[in-house]
Order: structure tokens, then sequence, then C-alpha cells
């Protein structure tokens, strides 16, 4: 809700502005065993960014636990090589890597981790981003970055340093989509998402501070130093329902027992 | 109380998805080979599970991330 100020009369008096409050209820829980949510899109546009300035993948989740790999974001093609997506929990670490072709079919990937960042039963924000804006040909370097937030502290790590060529990642294609909780038929995780996006730019460094410091809010109205609102192409909500609010109108699937509680969402 | 069998591949056709919490025969989990299938149900056991091992959330999570076992597969790097 706004507060206006204004004059009128020569009375000074105030007039509320109604907007829509959000308010976060539910997220989506996965067995780690055989669950999981299709987004129903390939993203192969968004990663591809010839049309826009980058990409930035990011979700709330929580491990139940951290005995094996766990997929966050997951997609690939066959052959692997032409294009992989990947952001995953090991027993410890948090990884991306993403992989894709260069014109001449010579494979390029970019792969970054962090350690120690893994524990279970909190809230963890993951993203990664891509920014192509300002490159000035195919042989230019994508900078990517991993972020992880601790969900309890608000601490926020990051890492960067490997890249990937603008050709391979305009070549980047995989007929399949992207899940969510799910990579191939092994790779499961097990835990919550909660507020999972995909916005067609790189977010900044402080965009993503905002969005780690209120990961209650409606993340389709900007507010603080986030100005993504408008660059929101996927955004899974998991208000109990598999609507994608994002302009990219993907709605999701549940598969097998994935479903939503109420219990445990991300308190800021 | 949600509870997991493994069944062989075979015995897929036979499941009524109605009666587990597995969507189809295609989002069912299978083992690397494809011989094994894991479906999961909620209260009382179906009657097509009859004679099956039963299994906990935590022993199926054990039995499909053991890293020498028939459900999990190296990464791909």
């Amino acid at each position: 809700m706004e507060l206006m100020l204004g004059l009128g009369s020569g009375i000074a008096h105030l007039a509320a502005v109604s907007e829509e409050v959000y308010t976060n209820t539910h997220s989506l829980v996965l067995d780690g065993v055989g669950d999981y949510f299709d987004t129903n899109t390939n993203m192969n546009d968004i990663i591809r960014c010839t049309s826009t300035p980058g990409f930035t993948f990011g979700t709330w989740v929580r491990l139940g636990d951290t005995s094996s790999l766990q997929v966050i974001f997951g997609s690939v093609n066959s052959p692997y090589q032409a294009g992989q997506f990947l952001i995953y929990f090991s027993t410890t670490a948090l990884a991306f890597i993403i992989r894709a072709q260069m014109d001449s079919y010579s494979n390029k990937n970019c792969s970054l981790s962090l350690s120690s960042v893994a524990a279970a039963n909190e809230w963890h924000w993951i993203g990664v981003t891509a920014d192509v804006s300002g490159l000035a040909g195919d042989s230019s370097n994508v900078p990517m970055v991993l972020y992880h937030a601790d969900g309890v502290s608000g601490t926020i790590t990051t890492t960067s340093g490997s890249t990937m060529p603008l050709q391979a990642l305009n070549n980047y294609v995989t007929s399949n989509d992207m899940d969510i909780g799910k990579y191939l038929t092994t790779y499961h995780l097990n835990g919550q998402f909660d507020q999972t996006c995909v916005w067609n730019k790189a977010l900044s460094a402080s965009e993503i501070e905002a969005l780690v410091a209120n990961p209650n809010n409606d993340y389709n109205q900007d507010f603080g130093n986030y100005a993504g609102s408008s660059n929101l192409v996927h955004y899974y909500k998991m208000d109990n329902n598999t609507t994608d609010s994002g302009s990219g109108g993907s709605d999701g699937t549940l598969n097998n027992d994935a479903t939503f509680t109420t219990s445990n969402i991300p308190i800021s | 109380m949600k509870t997991y069998v493994i069944i062989n591949v075979s015995e897929v056709g036979s499941v009524n998805f109605n009666k587990v919490l597995v969507t189809s025969s295609e989002t069912v989990r299978r083992n690397n080979d494809n011989t094994k299938a894991i479906v999961k149900y909620e209260g009382d056991k179906p009657s097509f599970l009859d004679g099956k091992q039963e299994y906990t959330h935590s022993e199926i999570r054990s039995i499909v991330t053991d890293i020498n076992g028939e459900w999990f597969t190296p990464l791909q790097e």
C-alpha cells in the first residue's frame, strides 16, 4: 500500500492507493525419489540470449538431506554436448555447468562451483547469471556468476571466472524441458522449492541482495534495488498451483507425488 | 504415511495408477538397466503390490542414492 500526500482545498490529506499484497503461503515439496516439476518449456531462447541481454535462473530451495547429488534446474540434449544446463547441490557444494557447441561443433562449457554451502533443513537462495550485454562478437566470452545465499544468515557468496564463448551460448539447444528438482532419471532433489524464477537479463548483485532479503515478496513487482519484474519470463510462485506468473506463461506440471506444503515456507 | 515398493518393469503395465502416487508409466522412476521401477502409495497397500517389500522414505532414499547401486549413474561432466 502506498500513501500519497496531496493538497486539496488548502487542506493536507492522505489518499491510499490500492495495491494487491502478495502472501507466500506454500512451497513445492519433492521426495528425492521420483517427484519433479516440469516447466513444459526447454528455455532454449532464454539461455541462448540471442535477443536479450542475459539470463538469471534463481530459486529458493530447502534440502531435506545432503546425501547425494541433487538437481535444482536440469535439462539436457542428446547428445549432451550440444545442450546441457545443470544447477545442483553435491553433498557439500553448489555447482553449475552449461554446455554448448561452436559452429564448428567444438564443445564448450562453463563450470562454476561453491564449496561448503550445502546444508539440510534450511533455505538457500541459489542463482546463476549470464551477461551478454556489451559483448563485441561471437568469440567474446560470456561472464557467468553462480550465487548462493544462506537463508538463515543472509550471507551471499559468489564465484565466477569460467566463461563460455557467445557463439556457443547462442547455439545452445535441447528438445527436452527444463525440469525443477530432476535431471535425467537419476538425480532428484529431496526438499522444497519456492519463488522459482527465470529472468531474461543478468540481475545485478544488488538486485539479488534485495531478493534474498525479501523471500516472500512478489517478484513481479520491483522493490528496493530489485528492478527485474519486467524481465521475469518464468515465475513459479509454488503457491498451491503450477501457474507461471511470468510473461512466458508456461504453466508447470507436477509429476508423481510432487505437491505443495504450507510447512517451512521462507521466512524473512 | 507414504510407502515405497520396488517392482519389476514388466509389472508396470499391471499398475493401477489411480491407486499409487505415480503419474504414469512414463514418469515412474526406473533403475539404470530399466529392469526395476519404484512406485509409492499412501494408506492401504494396493492388491497388485501384494508380496512386495515395503520401504520407508529414508530407506528408499538410501537405495537410490547409493553410488554403487543400480539406481545411480555418474554425472556426465
